[in-house]
């Protein structure tokens, strides 16, 4: 008995003691992988260079995105909706509390730091042939311009790493914008121009072009930049790489016709991933800029028609600024008729139930506001929304970024691209570069360019302006004409010193309140609060 | 009271002791007179000499003595016997002592009579258990122990508690207390739901440890305390049947006061008020109706005819509970058993919310013979548990009484009223519409082999798998607030654990110098995996098949899948001594090593130390009105890794992006590696009393307590700079101080008529110490970002305060202080620089009560018995979200019936209706409530038949009563029941309901 027992003992000790060999208590991580393992294989580089392209998919396209650059402008202020009206009214809520401050600061630093960890490992790699690696290297560095381009532009001095995080990091610089783009931004451009090929088998990845555009964008912008380097740069991208314009204006916002010539370089959605919800973002821009059509008689929401979310409302000022007897822009981007879908009493579907006949004298010479008095409008089952009812949820609608390809009237996620550079907007930089050298001509040649494209057919010669009509008013107003709602307006009114006066002027929700400092974002107040040391908060603002 | 406890210490002395005297041989059996069992290991000595023996395991002694001298019978846990010899045969049946510093108390790896604990333990036996009517054995024990804060999150059947034992210690890791089921810590947490398997009818004792000292033999784990479950065994004898069950009806307690029609309309058209240039303005004119109600015929018409709809009313409806359980119990001398199969069903007071549960448990033990023993305690359980749609509640809240629920032919209205986001919460209720089914299925059964090696040393090896599936389906058609008429979309989980725990034990037991000492020892290893996949997709074709074909779906849509995987080895040594029952002493140490931390840092120990000094023993041995006075003190320390596994590695995050429509997924930085995660430290020290009087008529506990947690396991976020959130460090650190207090008294006690009063209160106080954030000189600095404040309890709410509403005179003040307008919210100028700026946010409350506990009176006259059990919980804030989403001034949707500012009603209760605000300025201050509230949980009346009664049924004993839970409650907070867990009450939260129900006991 007694031996019995005590071999018992043993077996049952001896198979814990076997359990519990030497390495029982190694963590195994099967599911997941870490950088310290994957991103020395040319598989994991490959896939930390996607990475950092992913990441732009947390701003662009997404109402964060939009806000940024669209209202607090001369051409947008805020509709009904929303939380984050502070950025157009530049109010006490626009603080360095304000979640869009951080999030933007958030993002971009985590793209620099993605840049970052790939060009610092690059090194390391192995299997990798030469060509391809210098490639992606220089893909990820026009990304990294690209984002403390971003950086520099809303916040101005900023902290400057081109070093991989390791560790707990808990200091931060700040570098003058200067500085940062004379060591980042305009050197990791140029190498991009110099190592990226003129296309890329793969739809979407950086090409030289991309490289110049955005490199002649910066020479526009930072103190020591040179516009003659824009206009030689966009004088490439004009002319060198194939590009054109395409011949009607509303061709662009066609979905099925994204991907075409006038296309440089864009952020892409794939329809698979955002249909089926395995890109959380996609392009969003279907949702802000509606009105409330779907509380009004003889209407419902439908995927046709899209989710208005009444973020954005256009300015008097905006509204103003197409001449519609010549220019087919307003007519071409701009939704005119509802066709009833719940139809009221009288109505069959299809019928029109609601029209924004739009401002001003139209293409056929009519004043839509006197046109339509209010016997007219009794007179029909229809609602005439004219410019005197215009209001927070009541206002024309921009049609560019409509999408009626997505799976239900609820999804948010759509489909398109967010192009960030297309052929016009090369033209109108051009145009501006003219301009800042004292070319007034030649600004005038560019800026006819994309004015006869925009005009109704056989008004293109009256489209044409003169030198003597050209200035940076101009141009700011020509940029609103043609690249309204592509989400450069904060941007273009702060390079041109034309932020604070032109809000002022034509912003009523903002004038109040808008002041000098109001060039820059806030630093977030998170940056501040977990920095050792703190960290300096940018002029006006109080915390 | 003496001879018993020198008698227990002697009992041990004499175990070895062979036979001297070569006397009349004396012998029989000793029983347990109440179940007939034998007793082995009695006690049996000659008064006045140290001769004795003791039983064997049949319970049979044989001793030399001489006729006329006195035989004692002794054996913990019973009545103490002293027969004089007559015969050379004496069968004894002992009584069980009724004396509560007898009873057994579980400690973990090993038992105690509550004469000889040292730490803070509490044991709830189960008769306090089984007396209330719910499917969880820890809903069940709810306001009955002294320093265990038990809260509901919510109303829905199936949803889990939260406990906390004294309170939180930890930020970012668990807070939930350890769960110990038959000897077996469990893998999965409370959170997961895993204590919702067991049938409370099972249950023979909880205890609940509670100071560190206590818990310290539960090492890494036992920061939050541990919950011990011990369910019930078999006894030798002839089969017991047992049956009971109950069936009760609920409803709910109290819902929120919404606007009706009339009230709805008026604010709606405030909010519309407008300035000549079409801006919303408080110096405006209001609209006509028209454009107020932007033409929806539904509104219109139904303000013309006064129609106004009460959705709460419609969507909440009589619930029920149902319980039944049938159990044997019996066995031989060698083998016993206890079988039970139980059934749960609760209908939730919502449609479509409901949970059904069915156990069945075999606990088995079998002696084969003196060496070897063996045993398994089994459960077998499954339960499907519907969680209905949340948004039944939200929309019901939302929808606005003037719209047109039901379409003239009767059929319901999808959109009641023109909005594309109010959906009616009537079509969620639509059997089929809204599927939400979470079946698991647990298997649960630790097996074990003890070995009696010699007197006083014993081995016991013990292995327990534990397995769980999972199954999550969820579908949503299209007529559901989730696709609001788009297509129908399904997703179906499963998920499969897997933990076993391995353990061997030795104890060995024996006299040594002036006392006893027990040792036992420890080795263990225990080792969990969890996996799960899923997939989810839109556009299903039909709606009859839910998750079961996905297959046919157009759009496919996420695919996941994972696993996750730790390992737990341990030591651990206990020291046990006690001089003549006096001094009490207790040390252990154990040493944990987990996978999860960082290489180097997996190793740590855990050391705790009891004392307990029972101070009657040496100044008033004889005391004829005191029984018990024991002084307890105790240090220990204990740990938490309640962190997810992988965390120091840093992982990768995918990212999506595309060339063209070819997938280019990505792999992003997502956390910053941390080779220096170790463990986070909590050492408690308690002091106590127990105390007992008047023959335990009066008994209770007293314990104070101080827990220094640090190295706290703290997401510590860093500056956005670095390209990082947060990463897990081991920095900060807490301190939780408290005190608990209970009394156990039998207040009246005639023949006829008794009259017991129980009462615990607690209180603590909880403070963050140290955070990441250091100043320039290192001392520690707030994170306001964190809502962290150094001195403050971990969850705190730092807001303005409001002061009023700015009236129509105070314009330019308004616009000067504040920057806004007359109709306002007016806030506090805290700082009195005349300006409102972020300084002028405090901590304006926390969620840590003053104090909570239980009171529970029992009156027994003749065989009706009356309990009424009332819960308080006093003193803490709570954040009402219905004044967020139901009170927004915006009047899109229905609003909460509030006094709110108008120009002509300048009251300083709510701001100015508007309908371009999704949230009035400042609209959080209005969201802050004192969160007291006292509760009558529980009224039972009983009724016990007399046995004479019981048998013409054919039954040992019947007992019949009926049941009133949470009839009453009385709070400052009267939108809802204030109860909310750690969460915040929300919108969508199922509201509590009142039971009242009937049931039977009934012995075979």
């Amino acid at each position: 008995m007694k031996k019995y027992t005590f071999k018992s003992i043993l077996v049952l000790l001896g198979i814990t003691v076997f359990l519990s060999c030497e390495n029982y208590l190694d963590e195994n991580n099967i599911a997941d992988v870490s950088a310290g393992s994957y991103y020395t294989t040319s598989q994991g580089l490959e896939d930390a260079v996607k990475a950092t392209y992913g990441i732009m998919k947390e701003f662009y396209g997404t109402e964060l995105g939009f806000s940024m650059n669209v209202f607090g402008t001369d051409t947008y202020t805020n509709g009904a909706d929303g939380s984050h009206k502070y950025l157009n009214w530049y109010n006490n809520q626009h603080n360095s509390s304000a979640n869009y401050f951080r999030d933007t600061w958030r993002i971009m630093y985590r793209g620099v730091n993605q840049a970052n960890a790939v060009l610092n490992r690059a090194e390391s790699i192995e299997g990798m042939d030469q060509a391809t690696l210098t490639t992606r290297l220089a893909e990820v560095r026009f990304l990294r311009a690209l984002y403390y381009f971003n950086l520099v532009r809303y916040y101005g001095n900023v902290h400057l790493s081109l070093e991989e995080t390791e560790g707990v990091e808990t200091e931060a610089n700040r570098t003058s914008a200067q500085e940062v783009y004379a060591q980042a931004i305009i050197p990791d451009l140029e190498y991009a121009v110099s190592n990226l090929p003129s296309s890329q088998s793969d739809y979407g990845r950086v090409t030289k072009a991309a490289a110049e555009f955005l490199l002649a964008k910066v020479h526009l912008t930072a103190p020591q930049g040179s516009p003659a380097q824009t206009v030689s740069l966009m004088t490439n991208v004009i002319n060198n790489y194939g590009f054109s314009l395409l011949d009607d204006w509303s061709d662009l916002w066609d979905i099925n016709n994204e991907e075409n010539s006038e296309v440089v370089w864009t952020v892409i959605n794939s329809k698979q991933q955002v249909d089926e919800g395995l890109d959380g973002y996609g392009h969003r821009g279907h949702l802000y800029f509606l009105f409330e059509y779907d509380k009004r008689p003889g209407m419902t929401r439908d995927t046709e028609n899209g989710r208005p979310w009444k973020r954005f409302r256009p300015t008097d000022h905006l509204l103003g600024l197409w001449d519609r007897t010549k220019d087919a822009r307003y007519d071409k981007g701009y939704k005119h008729v509802w066709y009833a879908n719940n139809p009221i009493p009288g109505q069959q579907i299809g019928d029109t139930a609601l029209y924004i006949p739009g401002p001003g004298v139209d293409r056929n010479g009519v004043n839509q506001d006197a046109k339509w008095t209010q016997v007219n409008k009794d007179a029909v089952l229809y609602q005439v929304y004219t410019t005197d009812q215009y209001n927070q949820v009541i206002f024309p609608s921009l049609n560019k970024w409509i999408d009626n390809t997505r799976p239900n009237r609820q999804h948010t996620q759509g489909q398109r691209d967010f192009i960030l550079m297309r052929l016009a907007d090369a033209y109108l930089i051009r145009a501006e570069a003219h301009l800042k050298q004292g070319n007034a001509a030649q600004a005038a040649e560019d800026l006819n360019v994309i004015r006869r494209r925009g005009a109704w057919d056989g008004e293109e010669a009256s489209m044409e302006i003169t030198a003597a009509e050209v200035d940076i008013d101009f141009i700011l107003d020509e940029r609103a004409r043609e690249l309204v709602g592509e989400g450069h307006r904060w941007f273009d009114l702060v390079r041109t010193n034309k932020l604070v006066e032109r809000v002022k002027a034509h912003n009523l929700d903002a004038t109040n309140n808008i002041q000098p400092y109001h060039v820059l974002r806030p630093i977030p107040l998170d940056q501040i609060d977990r920095t050792e040391g703190g960290y300096e908060q940018n002029p006006g603002y109080t915390q | 009271m003496r001879k018993l406890i020198s008698n227990g210490i002697k009992m041990f002395f004499f175990l070895n002791i062979v036979f001297i005297y070569a006397q009349t041989s004396v012998r029989g059996v000793v029983t347990d007179a109440e179940t007939g069992t034998p007793l082995p290991g009695v006690n049996v000595i000659i008064q006045g000499t140290s001769t004795g023996v003791s039983t064997d395991f049949d319970g049979n002694y044989q001793i030399n003595a001489e006729s006329g001298q006195t035989l004692e019978f002794s054996f913990l846990g019973f009545e103490t016997q002293a027969i004089a010899v007559s015969s050379d045969q004496l069968n004894v049946s002992l009584a069980p002592s009724t004396n509560f510093l007898d009873e057994i108390v579980v400690t973990g790896y090993g038992t105690q009579t509550r004469r000889e604990v040292t730490g803070s333990i509490v044991s709830i036996g189960s008769a306090s258990i089984e007396k209330i009517a719910t499917g969880s054995g820890v809903d069940a024990i709810k306001g009955q122990v002294s320093g265990v804060d038990i809260t509901s999150g919510g109303g829905r059947p199936g949803q889990n508690p939260v406990v906390r034992v004294r309170g939180r210690r930890s930020i970012s890791a668990s807070n939930d207390p350890l769960y110990v089921i038959d000897g077996i810590p469990q893998t999965s947490s409370t959170g997961d739901g895993a204590i919702f398997d067991i049938n409370p009818q099972d249950i023979e004792s909880m205890e609940i440890l509670k100071d560190a000292a206590a818990t310290a033999i539960y090492g890494s784990r036992g920061a939050n305390g541990v919950i011990l479950i011990s369910t019930k065994r078999g006894r030798t004898g002839a089969t017991k049947i047992n049956y009971s069950g109950y069936y009760g009806i609920t409803s709910v307690t109290n819902i929120p006061d919404m606007m009706n029609g009339e009230e709805y309309a008026a604010g709606r058209r405030e909010a519309f008020r407008q300035d000549e240039n079409s801006r919303y303005s408080y110096a405006g004119t209001i609209p006509n109706d028209e454009a107020v109600f932007l033409g929806d015929a539904a509104q219109l018409e139904s303000i013309r005819t006064g129609r106004s709809f009460d959705y709460l009313d419609a969507v909440l409806n009589q619930g029920f509970q149902n319980s039944h359980q049938l159990s044997a119990n019996g066995g031989s001398e060698n083998t016993q058993y206890n079988v039970s199969l139980g059934y749960f069903k609760e209908d939730g007071i919502i449609d479509q919310m409901d949970f059904e549960r069915v156990t069945g448990r075999l606990n088995l033990d079998h002696r084969i013979n003196d060496t070897f023993k063996f045993g398994i305690s089994m459960l077998l359980s499954n339960s499907v548990n519907n969680w209905g749609s949340s948004a039944v509640m939200s929309e019901a809240l939302s929808n606005i009484p003037i719209g047109k629920p039901y379409a003239d032919d009767g059929s319901i209205n999808f959109f009641a009223f023109n909005d594309g986001i109010r959906t009616n919460p009537l079509s969620e209720l639509v059997p089929g519409a809204y599927v939400d089914e979470r079946i698991s299925t647990r298997f649960f059964a630790p097996v074990y082999l003890q070995i009696n090696l010699m007197d006083g040393l014993q081995f016991t090896s013990t292995f327990g798998p534990d397995m769980r599936f999972r199954r999550r389906g969820e579908f949503r058609d299209r007529f559901t607030n989730d696709n609001r008429g788009g297509p129908a979309d399904a997703e179906v989980e499963n998920k499969k654990e897997f933990g076993f725990t391995l353990e061997n034990l030795i104890t060995y037991d024996t006299e040594i110098g002036p006392g006893n000492l027990k040792v036992t020892l420890l080795q263990s290893i225990q080792e969990f995996s969890s996996e799960f996949s899923k997939a989810e997709v839109q556009n299903l074709p039909y709606s009859s098949q839910l998750w079961y074909n996905i297959g046919t779906a157009e759009v496919k849509g996420n695919l996941s899948s994972g696993l996750s995987e730790w390992q737990l080895q341990s030591y651990m040594g206990r020291l046990n001594y006690n001089i003549d029952g006096k001094y009490l002493f207790q040390a252990s140490l154990r040493a944990d090593g987990s996978s999860r931390l960082a290489e180097g840092n997996k190793w740590a120990y855990f050391p705790g130390v009891s004392l307990g000094w029972r101070v009657l023993e040496d100044f008033a041995p004889d005391s004829a009105t005191f029984d018990e006075f024991k002084l307890r003190a105790s240090y220990g320390e204990v740990g938490n890794t309640a962190i997810d596994p992988y965390q120091t590695q840093g992982a990768l995050a995918r990212t999506v992006y595309a060339w063209n429509e070819t997938p280019a997924f990505g792999y992003r930085l997502n956390d910053i590696p941390n080779p220096n995660l170790g463990w986070e430290i909590s050492k408690t020290i308690d002091v106590g009393f127990d105390y007992s009087l008047l023959d335990g008529r009066i008994s209770g506990a007293f314990d104070y307590y101080v827990t220094n947690t640090t190295d706290l396991l703290l997401a510590r976020n860093l500056p956005y700079t670095s390209g990082y959130t947060s990463v897990f460090q081991n920095v900060g650190a807490t301190k939780t101080s408290g005190v608990e207090f209970n009394v156990n008294a039998t207040v009246v006690e005639t023949d006829k008529f008794a009259w017991d009063l129980n009462l615990n209160v607690s209180g603590y106080s909880e403070k963050i110490v140290e955070l990441a954030l250091k100043d320039a000189s290192g001392n520690p600095v707030d994170d306001t970002g964190n809502n962290w404040f150094i001195g403050q309890p971990i969850r705190v709410f730092f807001d303005y305060t409001k002061a009023g509403i700015w009236q129509s005179n105070e314009a330019a003040q308004a616009a000067a202080v504040q920057g806004t307008d007359p109709g306002q919210i007016k806030l506090a100028d805290i700082n009195g620089d005349g300006k409102i700026t972020p300084a002028d946010r405090s901590v304006i409350g926390t969620d840590v009560p003053d104090y909570f506990g239980g009171i529970t009176n029992t009156f027994t006259y003749g065989n009706f018995d009356l309990s009424a059990f009332f819960y308080f919980r006093q003193g803490h804030m709570i954040r009402s979200s219905f004044h967020q989403g139901n009170a927004n001034g915006q009047f899109r949707y229905n609003h909460l019936d509030v006094d709110y500012w108008t120009p002509t009603n300048p009251t300083n209760e709510y701001p100015r209706p508007n309908f371009t605000q999704e949230r009035p300025e400042n609209g959080s201050t209005l969201e802050y409530f004192d969160g007291s509230y006292v509760k009558l949980r529980n009224v039972t009346l009983g009724y016990n038949f007399e046995s004479e009664a019981a048998s013409k049924f054919g039954m040992t004993s019947l007992r019949a009563y009926v049941q009133g839970q949470n009839l009453w409650f009385s709070s400052e907070y009267d939108t809802f029941d204030p109860e909310v867990g750690e969460a915040t009450l929300g919108s969508g939260t199922t509201p509590s309901s009142k039971l009242i129900a009937f049931g039977i006991r009934a012995a075979f």
